[in-house]
Formats: structure tokens, C-alpha cells, sequence
């Protein structure tokens, strides 16, 4: 397989960052039906078709690069968005070793890993890097191993802690979040890390996913989509920054509503890890336009029912309120009213 | 008691003594004459340490009069005072040990750090706010905590945005997130209400 | 449910008088994941037609990925999976076995952490041991034994923590004083016991006295799943009806029917197997130590890897 690499797109400033035919078509839309409500919708993480975001335990793609690119611009300016708490050292060298050698494996013309014994050697093609070091030695490496792998694997991580029968988000990696803090939430407990996220706790959602999880087997990872939406392609959507991301959700018009709001989901994937007994959380995000999904008009009928549909408690929380209706109005031309039955097919 | 729509706000039942301890730690910070007199009318089995953290001024209070026959108590003239003798006390504390901290937030949650340190569990530790309401809030923008917030709007004492106080509640850094009211449209900053007393 | 992996028995060793160590590597190519202190691994042995799988702790390096270790103890009122593992076990024979899962792992915000073994409830320890040390831990074993010849693994563990590993001796009259043991530990210490039903019901009470809290009281104990009477049952999605002999459990039985029932531990820990009893015409006997009391006295749940019905029939939504 190869991948065309769009080193240069960006996600601030001119924000010239833009899906290609292929990669609007394996967009992991998230809404099998006309309506969204929580569910505890995880599932085995297995291999899904091949070309699609499924396929691997990582997903690579045409935005690799730039994304990289654009996490490192964030952490040069905020260093807090990279923590992990002294305990996690173990979870971190579980996290490197399950990356390295899931891409060294999924992606063999791009990363390669050799390992003879605790010497490693691993090579990023794309990124232009050439490691050796001591597999458990952090003075090998340019910085910690958390840090260093999660430079180099697109999406955000969390490592959570297992104790006390309940995951603790003690490590994150977190650039292109959907506005909330690594740094405030860091240490938290399953259900305060998810406190602010309203109807769920209600429904038991986290609970039941909470018993799920502590069960999670080696070998077994799981996954589950979630969603929001974001004005222009933006990764850097945290509250830390929010003052410069802000002002954009007031700037939508029925004129450029298809340009700007952008479906943003993330393929979550739920990692036991072996010697920490930790878990990896990977939180892989895609953007894709309105524009980009009125390619596939079954799409953009489906995004207009949910949206119509939505109840305001999560419209308020995803932060749509502002332009939730220019976005529903634009959205009507392509809604017929077909019964579109279930499935998230873009056809 | 309510339960808070936000998970991560922490709830206070009523203070009562973990007869399931051996050894008691009772942090105080504020006055409140009713729960004294309940928690020292029935006091746990074992050592009992009072940490008491009140103006020198003050004089006789509810939490230094009548104290159980067995009880320590250890006046602190001020918060920083009164950490550094719970620091002392949880140094030498042995397990079996249950620690009780009552008071304005902003000073329980600094405790609670504290015992965190010692690698003390969920279940070790109780926390009741007596006193002010007021709220700690971490300015998620420069990262500075404005301490003694009793409105919804708070300017932040480090970066002087206007911040508006969340109920998300992190227990790391004993502090509710605040950010920028106005980020979305500039000045359009509502009049603050107070309500943390 | 889980999967599964075959590996080789490549060493039998005689370590005391039925206690047995088995060396297990992969069958074929590949390695060994790592694992965590304190992880198990579930063997499926080849006794005549039924699944009959067993939960033993790895005690060897979690990093080593060549070959794991376990060691048995012949158990005298086995069911056959120890005795077989005894009596029929060769060298190269392949078995199958469920991928490591820990029920018993270490806190790693931990100050100070006890770890003790009665027996061979040292095999976990071993493995918990060897992460401590690893990465420089403050801790200290205590290992009691019957006799001498059944301090097997005294040598290893005084290896990972030398000059604090201490040995209980019953032979010798030495016992483990949990009262004292427990008292005057500082603040942020965390006790872990693997040993028989007695022993971990005797520290965990001297532990209740001396005010530790639950969060830093860690055992473990595998239930062999308890035979008993004979009783019936009805699985009401998959349409079955049959009786549950006084040699199975109700898991094993569901499973010989050709029914896929939820596991994973096998004896009574993890709560994966949980079932919805729909009906039970008969007392519910509970043998694990998942449930709360609540859910015992609600009579709507049951745990198919340990506990069974006495009498009657038990209707379960399977």
C-alpha cells in the first residue's frame, strides 16, 4: 500500500487542509439512523476491510504528516498538552511497544522495527526518523516514551490506570481534542473524567462501559465511534485555546456553512495493556466538510435528521447551538425524505 | 443532598467518624459549633487528632471546647500553618488511619492533595465543606487558581480574562475550571450573580 | 469466548511431593505477550470429551517470552484437572489455553507493598515479586509452607528481595501473626495474600481490626468449581433442557450441551459469567466471590463457573 502524503495542508491559519474522493469515502460516518442517542455502542476491535479506517489497530492516512506537523506546533506552545503521572512509566513502554510494532506490522513500506532483544531500532519513513535505543531505558530516547511514540501515531491517547475497579486517565497525549483539558482532567476517575458530558450518566452508560472495560482482555482491543462538529478543519480545539477557536462558531453563514462546519468523529480504540495492566485509549479524529459529505447524498440526509433531531442538552454540550440551524437549513436540499433504513453506507 | 449534574463536583454527605478506623485525623478550617458538637459527643475508638486551623483571636470555639477525653488538639493560626502540622501528623500516621477534612473548599481539597501524597485511598479520606462556598478556579488559559471566588464570573487573578466557573471539579488540583466567558463574541460578558456564598 | 492459544508442555519438574512445575512455550512460531504480576492463564485439559479448564497463576519473569511457568498441586479431591496434569501430563504434549488475565494486580500508586503466599498460592507473589523488583519497589514477602521440602520457591523469591523474604515453617510450629504483621505500617502500604481459604480469611480479619481499608487489601483465591447434587435446567433463548451431573459444573455442562456461555476466570472471580435466572425452583447456592449480597438475595443472577441449585430446576435466559 501506499499513501499520498499532503505534507504541507494545515489545520490553523489558512487552514488548507482538504479530504481527497478516497478519503471522504472511508470518513467513518458515525449514524446508522435517523436519530443519535447514547448508546454503549463498542465492539471488537478486529481488522475491517481493507482501505478502510477499520482495516488496522492504528489508522494511517493522507493527513499523517501535517497532522504530525500541527501536534508538534501545539506542543511547542503548550508542553502541558503531553502529561503522564510518575506511576505510568510501564504503561508507557506498553504504549510504545504496541504502536511500534502495530505500524511496523500494518504499514511495513513506511515504519520498521527491529528489535534484538532490549536494543530496538525503529525507522518512521515519513517523518524522515531513525531511532536506536533501549527498549525500558528512557535515556535512549529524545524524550519519554509516551511522548515519543504518540509524536508519530495520528489521534490523541490517554493511558488510563487500572485500581480500585476503576480506570484513572493518569497519561494523555492530547492535540486535537473536542474542547476538553488534558491538564485539568489528568488523574481522574472514569466517571469524573466524563462528568461534564450530560443525559449519559443518567442512562447508566458509563457504568455499564466502566464494568466492560475492567474486563478488557490482552489481545482484544474494542472500539466505539463518537462525534461532534468543528468550524473549519481545526485539531486544536481545547479549551486552553478556546479564545482563538471561539470566534468562529459566530462566523458561519448560509453562504459558507458548507465549507466551514465540519463532521468531526473519533474512531476510539480501547487497548488492554500487557505489563502495566493499563489501558490504552486512542481517540484517532477525521474531519470531514458538509461539502465533503453532500458527496454522498444518503450522508447528507442522515446528518440532516440527526441534527433536526437532536436533543438540545447535547446540541448545547457539542457547542452546535450558533449554527446548528444554518447548518440544518443547508443541509434540507438534499433530504427527500427517502427512508434511508439503517447502516452507515455511503450509498 | 442532590446529586450534581456533573459527575466529577464532588458531593458532601454528613460528617460522621469511620468507626472502622483505628486512627482518627480531623482537619477543621472553619467554625461550625453543630457539627462539633455532634462529632465530639460520640467520639471514635482510638487517637484522635485535632488539627484546628482558626484565628489566635477567635478564642474559645466550638472545635477547642469540649473536646473527647482522648483527643490531640493542635491549633494552626493560619492554612499554611495548619497543612504543615497535617503534613506532620499523616508523616507519622500508621494504617487504620481516617482522615476527616472540613472546611471551605479551597482549604480540604489543599489536605487532600496533601494525603494524596501518602498514597492514602478514596476510602481513607472523608471531606465535608463547612464555611464559605466559596470555589478555587483553575484559569484553564494561564493556569493560575483564583482562590475565594463566590460569583459564576470571576476575573482571573493571573491573565484577567473574565472566566466563568464550571461545576467540572478536578481533585488534582483541588480547583473548578474556568474559562473565558467571551471567547466567542468579545464583550459580551453577562452581569456576575453571586452563588457560592 | 476467549481466545485461544497452544502451547507445548516443554519441562515437567518434581518440585515436592505432589507439587508439579510445568514449562510452557509457544507450539509452533511465534512468542509470548508479556504480562502483568499477578496475571493467570486458563488451561483447557484433555480430560475424555468435556471442556475441563483450569485458572493457574504464571509465576515466572512477565517478560520472558519463551516459555511461562505454573506449578500444581495435586489436589486430593480434584475433579481431575490437577490429577491429570500429575498422573497424565508428558513433555511436548499441547494444551490450549486462554491469554493472561489479571485479577490480582499490584497498585502501582503504592508506597509500601506486603506481599504474602501460604503454599502454592506463592505463584502469583512470585510473579509480583519479580515487578517490584523490577522496578525498585519498596516491598517484602512472607512465605509460609508445610514443611521444609515445600518451601519450593524460597531460592527465587530470596533472589528478587534478598534479606526480605521471610519463611513460615508449619512443620516448625511457625505461623504468620497478621495482627502483627499489619500493625504500625505507615500511611500508603498495600497487602496482597494467595494462600488457602483460611489463611486469607484470617489476615483480611486482623486487617478489618486494625482499621485497613478495603482499597488496600488484595487477595486471591481460585474456587475449584464445587461438584454437588445433581440438579436441572432449562435455557430458555436456546431452547434446551438437561440435567447437571454432581461432576460438572453448571458452566461446563451449559457448554457440553453446545451452548456458547460467557467465561473467562473460571472460578467465581472475574463476574464475566454472570447469567439472568429467570427461574429457580430450588435455593441457589452461591460460591463465588463476584456478587454483592444484594444481587445474591434478589435470586436474579448466578455465576455458571462455581455455583449451582440445590434441587429443583433453574430456568436461566441463555
Amino acid at each position: 500500500m501506499s499513501i499520498a502524503f499532503k505534507p504541507d495542508e494545515t489545520f490553523r491559519g489558512d487552514y488548507s487542509y482538504r479530504n481527497s474522493p478516497v478519503a471522504i469515502r472511508r470518513f467513518p460516518f458515525p449514524f446508522p439512523q435517523d436519530q443519535y442517542m447514547y448508546s454503549v455502542n463498542i465492539e471488537p476491535h478486529t481488522k475491517g476491510p481493507a482501505g478502510s479506517v477499520f482495516e488496522n489497530a492504528f489508522d494511517i492516512d493522507e493527513h499523517y504528516v501535517a497532522e504530525m506537523r500541527d501536534r508538534a506546533i501545539t506542543l511547542e506552545r503548550d508542553p502541558g498538552r503531553c502529561m503522564s503521572l510518575p506511576h505510568m512509566i510501564d504503561a508507557e513502554w506498553d504504549t510504545l511497544e504496541l504502536i511500534m510494532e502495530s505500524l511496523a506490522r500494518d504499514y511495513p513500506d513506511l515504519f520498521q522495527l527491529h528489535r534484538d532483544g532490549a536494543r530496538w531500532s525503529w525507522i518512521n519513513r515519513p517523518l524522515g526518523l531513525e531511532q536506536t535505543f533501549t527498549f525500558g531505558d528512557v535515556a535512549t530516547l529524545p524524550c519519554p516514551p509516551f511522548e515519543y511514540i504518540t509524536r508519530q501515531c495520528q489521534g490523541d491517547f490517554v493511558i488510563m490506570d487500572q485500581r480500585d475497579n476503576d480506570l484513572w486517565a493518569d497519561s494523555g497525549m492530547i492535540t486535537s481534542q473536542a474542547d476538553w483539558s488534558l491538564m485539568f482532567d489528568v488523574g481522574m476517575s472514569f466517571k469524573e473524567w466524563h462528568g461534564p458530558v450530560p443525559l449519559a450518566h443518567d442512562m447508566g452508560i458509563f457504568e455499564r462501559a466502566l464494568k466492560y472495560l475492567l474486563m478488557l482482555q490482552q489481545g482484544r482491543p474494542v472500539r466505539r465511534l463518537n462525534w461532534t462538529m468543528t468550524i473549519n478543519p481545526r485539531l486544536d480545539t481545547s479549551p486552553e485555546t478556546y479564545p482563538e477557536w471561539g470566534p468562529d462558531r459566530t462566523t458561519v453563514t448560509p453562504d459558507n456553512v458548507g465549507d466551514k462546519v465540519h463532521l468531526r468523529v473519533e474512531l476510539q480504540g480501547l487497548f488492554r495493556l500487557p505489563r502495566s495492566n493499563g489501558m490504552l485509549f486512542s481517540i484517532r479524529g477525521y474531519l470531514a466538510s458538509l461539502n465533503d459529505l453532500a458527496t454522498h447524498p444518503r450522508w447528507a440526509k442522515r446528518l440532516h435528521r440527526v441534527l433536526t433531531t437532536l436533543p438540545n442538552e447535547l446540541a448545547e454540550y457539542k457547542g452546535l447551538v450558533r449554527y446548528r440551524q444554518t447548518a440544518i437549513d443547508w443541509l434540507a436540499k438534499f433530504d427527500d425524505g427517502a427512508d434511508l433504513g439503517t447502516g452507515t453506507q455511503p450509498e | 443532598m442532590s446529586t450534581p449534574a456533573t459527575k466529577s463536583q464532588p458531593v458532601y454527605p454528613e460528617l460522621e467518624w469511620d468507626r472502622t478506623g483505628t486512627h482518627h485525623i480531623l482537619f477543621v478550617a472553619a467554625e461550625d459549633a453543630a457539627l462539633a458538637r455532634r462529632l465530639y459527643a460520640s467520639p471514635p475508638a482510638g487517637t484522635l487528632t485535632v488539627i484546628h486551623v482558626a484565628d489566635p483571636a477567635a478564642g474559645e470555639t466550638a472545635w477547642n471546647k469540649d473536646l473527647p477525653p482522648q483527643a490531640l488538639h493542635l491549633a494552626a493560626p493560619s492554612l499554611g500553618d495548619g497543612l504543615k502540622l497535617l503534613n506532620d501528623a499523616l508523616y507519622v500516621a500508621q494504617m487504620g488511619t481516617r482522615i476527616y477534612l472540613a472546611g471551605p473548599e479551597d482549604a480540604i481539597w489543599q489536605a487532600s492533595q496533601m494525603a494524596d501524597g501518602y498514597g492514602v485511598g478514596r476510602d481513607e479520606v472523608r471531606h465535608a465543606q463547612i464555611g464559605s462556598k466559596a470555589r478555587p478556579v483553575f484559569c484553564v488559559h494561564c493556569r493560575t487558581i483564583t482562590r475565594g471566588v463566590h460569583t459564576n464570573l470571576v476575573a482571573c487573578s493571573g491573565c484577567d480574562r473574565t472566566l466563568f466557573v464550571r461545576d467540572h471539579f478536578s481533585r488534582r488540583l483541588g480547583a473548578y475550571m474556568g474559562f473565558q466567558i467571551d471567547a466567542e463574541v468579545p464583550g459580551d460578558v453577562p452581569a456576575a450573580e453571586v452563588i457560592y456564598p | 469466548m476467549s481466545a485461544s492459544m497452544q502451547v507445548e508442555i516443554t519441562r515437567i519438574r518434581d518440585l515436592a511431593p505432589g507439587i508439579r512445575e510445568f514449562s510452557l512455550s509457544p507450539a509452533g512460531e511465534g512468542s509470548f505477550p508479556v504480562y502483568s504480576g499477578g496475571s493467570h492463564i486458563v488451561l483447557s485439559l484433555p480430560l475424555g470429551a468435556r471442556p475441563h479448564r483450569n485458572a493457574y497463576s504464571l509465576l515466572g519473569d512477565p517478560n520472558e517470552r519463551h516459555t511461562w511457568r505454573i506449578a500444581v498441586r495435586k489436589q486430593e479431591d480434584s475433579r481431575g484437572g490437577s490429577r491429570w496434569l500429575h498422573e497424565q501430563a508428558r513433555e511436548g504434549m499441547k494444551l490450549d489455553i486462554a491469554p493472561p488475565m489479571n485479577l490480582f494486580p499490584l497498585v502501582r500508586t503504592g508506597r509500601r507493598h506486603i506481599l504474602v503466599a501460604g503454599g502454592i498460592g506463592v505463584t502469583p507473589i512470585l510473579s509480583q515479586a519479580r515487578e517490584l523488583a523490577r522496578i525498585g519497589a519498596d516491598f517484602e514477602v512472607h512465605y509460609a509452607y508445610r514443611g521444609p521440602e515445600f518451601g519450593v520457591f524460597s531460592d527465587e523469591l530470596e533472589a528478587l528481595a534478598p534479606g526480605r523474604v521471610h519463611h513460615y515453617v508449619q512443620s516448625r510450629r511457625e505461623q504468620i501473626e497478621f495482627r502483627s504483621l499489619l500493625s504500625g505500617r505507615p500511611l500508603g502500604t498495600h497487602f496482597y495474600i494467595c494462600g488457602p481459604a483460611g489463611m486469607v480469611a484470617a489476615s483480611m480479619e486482623a486487617g478489618h481490626t486494625l482499621g485497613w481499608p478495603e482499597s488496600h487489601l488484595h487477595s486471591e483465591q481460585f474456587l475449584a468449581p464445587a461438584g454437588g447434587e445433581a440438579f436441572d435446567v432449562k435455557l430458555a433463548k436456546s431452547d434446551k433442557q438437561f440435567t447437571v451431573p454432581s461432576e460438572l459444573s453448571l458452566l461446563e455442562a451449559i457448554e457440553q450441551q453446545g451452548v456458547d456461555a460467557p467465561y473467562l476466570c473460571r472460578g467465581g472471580a472475574c463476574g464475566q459469567c454472570e447469567l439472568e435466572v429467570l427461574e429457580a425452583s430450588g435455593e441457589l447456592l452461591h460460591h463465588d466471590l463476584y456478587l454483592s449480597a444484594a444481587e445474591r438475595a434478589s435470586g436474579r443472577k448466578i455465576m455458571t463457573c462455581v455455583s449451582r441449585l440445590k434441587g429443583g430446576c433453574l430456568t436461566l435466559n441463555l
